[in-house]
């Protein structure tokens, strides 16, 4: 509440999944024969690089008009160990 | 995430919501490439009569209340709900066998959607009822678990030497590595797995 008195009400909810099939997971893991859950910790650590990309889009280059607040959160899929 | 524009566009300005969000399938031959990455990642189900078995179906219907009716105007409910743009227009795709249209489709920006090639969801979400709801959501989960490692015979292995303290996770092990894998990494340390093969 002390968040929306200072900034406004939240415009934008945005849901954001790690893709286990980007083409650099893909590469990488064709010719050890493995999936995307046998390596959370590069799926994780590419997952976080995009990450940083989509905030650094909506929070420096505004293209989605001028953002004031974001705030996020992590969560870990245990069923398909995908981090979102 | 939840994001908080300026002020100038907090009013429930539809036309705007139309450009940021969409929830159409887009013409094949005009925006292939956009076409194949709503076919792959923005496609709800598909549930409903023609999946049954789907897991989101509870009493013959979809709990999320899909596929949804067709929608000429994005308009906001008496409730304060966003109910997007969804024009009966033509546009299919063919997904597992069953042929889509844009009732089913899952709101998507799509600069986004080009860019990062993932699923990335995109609700208008500017409503005080709502507000309660998400940030409980951004704020729920963990942020600490006691764990210690316990040296074993192999030192190579540190699962079978982890050990939950408080006895609060059966998989103290699995949650030890994922909380690794998403907490630490996301910090930005490295870290050595060792595949359990």
């Amino acid at each position: 509440m002390a968040i929306c008195c200072h900034v406004g009400f939240p415009y934008l909810f945005v849901t954001f999944t790690c893709n286990p099939c980007w083409p650099k997971i893909e590469r990488l893991l064709k010719s050890m024969d493995l999936k995307a859950p046998d390596w959370p910790n590069i799926v994780s650590r590419l997952f976080r690089i995009k990450f940083k990309e989509l905030l650094a889009d909506l929070t420096k280059k505004h293209i989605l008009g001028k953002v004031v607040a974001c705030m996020s959160h992590f969560l870990f899929q245990y069923k398909l160990k995908i981090i979102h | 995430m939840l994001t908080c524009l300026s002020s100038y566009i907090h009013r429930a300005n539809t036309q705007l919501l139309n450009q940021i969000i969409l929830v159409e399938i887009p013409s094949e031959q005009d925006e292939p490439k956009l076409y194949n990455l709503v076919k792959a990642h923005m496609i709800r189900g598909p549930c409903g009569s023609s999946n049954k078995s789907s897991p989101c179906m509870k009493g013959g219907k979809c709990s999320r209340y899909y596929p949804k009716k067709f929608q000429n105007s994005t308009i906001v409910d008496q409730d304060g709900y966003p109910v997007y743009m969804q024009r009966d227009n033509g546009h299919t795709i063919l997904k597992n066998g069953v042929i889509v249209d844009n009732r089913t489709i899952v709101s998507y920006n799509a600069m986004l959607l080009l860019k990062f090639q993932a699923h990335i969801n995109m609700e208008w979400c500017n409503q005080s009822t709502s507000i309660k709801y998400l940030f409980k959501y951004i704020n729920k989960g963990y942020d600490r678990i006691t764990v210690a490692t316990i040296p074993t015979e192999h030192q190579v292995s540190c699962f079978g030497g982890v050990v939950d303290i408080h006895h609060q996770h059966k998989l103290a092990g699995e949650f030890f590595f994922l909380f690794i894998a998403r907490n630490q990494l996301l910090k930005g340390y490295s870290f050595t797995y060792l595949v359990n093969k």
